[in-house]
């Protein structure tokens, strides 16, 4: 293990501007010094893991992805299935936003090999306390080495 | 009446008449050509018998032969008794013949019974030519009785005209049996065949012709069942079930329509129609989920800002009015969200949404306790949980039959919002709330339930609170779906969710599951 921190980037994907507050809101309340980097869908999702195009020639690699489900062009489900088929991108944590429980359960029955669900609340309050309780864990433990990072 | 039944004994009874009528006309036939046979018979030994005697008397007549005790056995009177004596050493038949008087030389002549009620016939028919009867022999056997009348003629009256006219050997031999007419009837030939022998050969005969015919007709009733079984009856039910399954909305179910027949249209006008349900229905569905869902953002978003406004502008905010109608937007939009979440839920509580299994209901239950810890402990009410058998359900839906049902306990059977007048309160406010959740295994289903020592519900709203919107009271928060979403559940599993009043007076819901895998 590296002692080496360096600043934690979290790619978002959610096409509501609304959601996309809220996370960002729920990291400031959190004192989380997370890089968020926001793209609207899964297409630009993949654009940026990818580096396509000028937008993201210089996209800092994600430590975690946020991935909402319902977004245009390319939902969460079908972003989850294409990064698990590319061998650079499939150890990537991903946290995947979800409406309900019910929702949460269709998609887990995928067995897309998501990392976690976060139901969204109605309570900005719980939403906080989700995105801190991710934050701890996802910060301690699941931060890949610099070494495993650099793996192909 | 089944068709299969019904058209089985269609064919049954017209097979039955059809083949008693053809044994009836086939045993009269054998019948009659059994005495046409007899008939035939009876003639022939008549002619060859008449045609003796005539033979014989002109003989006798010609030949100037005195009667007397080494001749008279040549006269045919005698001889043909004789010859009928000999006759059984030739054949088995069982035949005998004779030619008998009522007035007879020869004793052994002598018309019996029979033989005088026939020539009573005769003189009373004197055009007739012969009479057949059945008549009862000696040996108690029956007989077909054939008799031929004789009547005497010209030649006759040489030995039984008058006694002196009559050749001087008759005269001396015989005292009686003169003084004939001609035109009297005086005699017949008599032939007796045994009836049994005969019948018995019928009787052979028309057994094997029975056989035959109720073996024919038998099979032919035997095919024609199959074939109704396979080409009709066997299609039928099959389509049936196929209809069932769709009724009970497995939309998938298709019928098998191989052919070209009345049923196989059927059967592909069943499959379209079953397309054609299919695809509204699951139009209808997908419709209907995408609203619930997506409907709930945009309600969730508004109570999360609301809320987000009212930290921001906490303490800069002087007038309550403001505050309150920023809390009523707040509500409003949590409970638009909470409604179509349980709706989301409703819609899809008749879909498995993991493995059908036999999850740890113990462990789940835990798991939901440890949720809604607040707001046990918020009632001040007490859990109990007993055995809780593992039934045939995937896990997230036994979650939601659990968290719906402990969510309904908490929230009508006790004071959890003191406010809002529950039942809780007016039944008995001191005793604390207690809840019980248990369950058993009964044959092949498990039921578990979930009974407070409440109030309970009336008998007339126990169904009620089962359909969807339908709520007891108002206010509370409570969307009215729940106990909906709980039925349809296990209604979906193949099993029920009822209510009765639990020990105590209180409310118990009862949900009944598959306890193994239904094949």
């Amino acid at each position: 293990m590296t002692t080496e921190r360096h600043r934690f980037v979290i790619l978002l994907a959610e096409d509501e501007p609304a959601d996309a507050h809220l996370v960002q809101v729920a990291l400031s309340e959190n004192h989380i010094l997370a890089d968020l980097q926001h793209v609207a869908d899964g297409r630009d999702a993949l654009e940026y893991l990818r580096r396509e195009g000028p937008r993201f020639a210089d996209a800092p690699r994600p430590d975690l992805i946020l991935l909402d489900l319902n977004m245009p062009r390319m939902d969460g489900r079908q972003f989850l299935a294409a990064i698990k088929l590319e061998q650079n991108f499939k150890d990537i944590p991903v946290v995947v936003l979800t409406t309900s429980e019910v929702e949460r359960d269709i998609v887990s029955s995928y067995h897309l090999g998501a990392a976690g669900y976060i139901t969204k609340p109605v309570d900005v309050v719980q939403f906080i306390a989700a995105i801190r309780d991710l934050g701890e864990y996802w910060f301690e433990l699941v931060r890949l080495p610099d070494n495993q990072k650099a793996r192909p | 009446m089944k068709l299969q039944t019904r058209l089985l004994l269609a064919i049954g009874v017209t097979l039955t008449l059809l083949t008693t009528a053809n044994l009836w006309i086939s045993y009269r036939e054998f019948d009659g050509l059994v005495d046409a046979e007899m008939v035939k018979e009876a003639r022939n030994i008549r002619a060859m018998l008449m045609a003796t005697r005539r033979v014989y008397h002109q003989q006798f007549l010609d030949s100037g032969l005195p009667v007397n005790d080494k001749t008279v056995g040549f006269l045919p009177a005698h001889a043909l008794a004789r010859i009928s004596r000999e006759f059984p050493n030739w054949t088995i038949s069982g035949m005998s013949f004779n030619n008998v008087s009522d007035r007879p030389r020869n004793p052994e002549n002598r018309a019996d019974t029979a033989e005088m009620e026939a020539m009573t016939w005769f003189r009373a028919n004197p055009k007739a030519e012969e009479h057949i009867g059945e008549i009862m022999g000696a040996d108690g056997k029956l007989y077909y009785h054939y008799t031929a009348p004789m009547w005497i003629e010209e030649y006759c009256l040489k030995c039984h005209g008058q006694r002196e006219a009559a050749p001087a050997s008759i005269q001396d031999k015989y005292a009686e049996s003169y003084d004939y007419k001609l035109g009297d009837l005086r005699g017949v030939m008599s032939i007796k065949i045994p009836l049994t022998t005969m019948h018995d050969r019928v009787l052979t005969i028309w057994r094997v012709d029975a056989v035959t015919h109720l073996v024919g007709y038998l099979l032919l009733f035997l095919v024609l069942a199959g074939l109704l079984r396979r080409a009709v009856t066997l299609r039928l039910s099959g389509l049936e079930t196929i209809t069932q399954h769709l009724m009970a909305g497995d939309y998938r179910q298709r019928a098998e329509h191989s052919g070209s027949d009345e049923i196989a249209a059927l059967g592909a006008a069943i499959n379209q129609m079953a397309d054609a349900v299919e695809r509204r229905e699951a139009d209808l569905r997908r419709f209907s989920e995408i609203a619930a869902h997506h409907l709930q953002e945009p309600a969730r978003r508004m109570a999360s800002y609301a809320e987000r406004l009212t930290q921001q502008l906490a303490g800069r905010i002087d007038d309550a009015e403001i505050q309150l109608s920023l809390d009523f937007i707040g509500q409003q939009a949590r409970y638009q969200k909470n409604m179509l979440h349980d709706i989301e839920r409703y819609l899809a509580a008749d879909q498995p949404r993991g493995e059908l299994a036999l999850p740890d209901a113990r462990q789940i239950l835990a798991a939901i306790l440890a949720r809604a810890q607040d707001r046990i402990s918020a009632v001040g009410a007490e859990i109990i949980i007993g055995e809780l058998p593992s039934a045939w359900i995937d896990a997230p839906r036994l979650s939601d039959l659990f968290e719906v049902t402990l969510d309904n306990a908490l929230q009508h059977g006790g004071a959890e919002k003191s406010t809002l007048g529950t039942r809780r309160e007016a039944a008995s406010a001191a005793a604390p709330l207690r809840i019980a959740i248990d369950g058993e295994q009964v044959g092949n289903l498990v039921r578990y339930r979930i009974s407070d020592n409440g109030p309970g519900i009336e008998a007339q709203y126990r169904e009620q609170v089962f359909q969807v919107f339908e709520r007891l009271s108002s206010g509370r928060g409570g969307t009215g779906i729940g106990l909906a979403i709980v039925r349809r559940i296990a209604e979906s599993c193949g099993g029920r969710a009822y209510i009765e009043t639990a020990q105590g007076g209180g409310c118990c819901v009862v949900v009944e599951l598959p306890a193994r895998e239904i094949s």
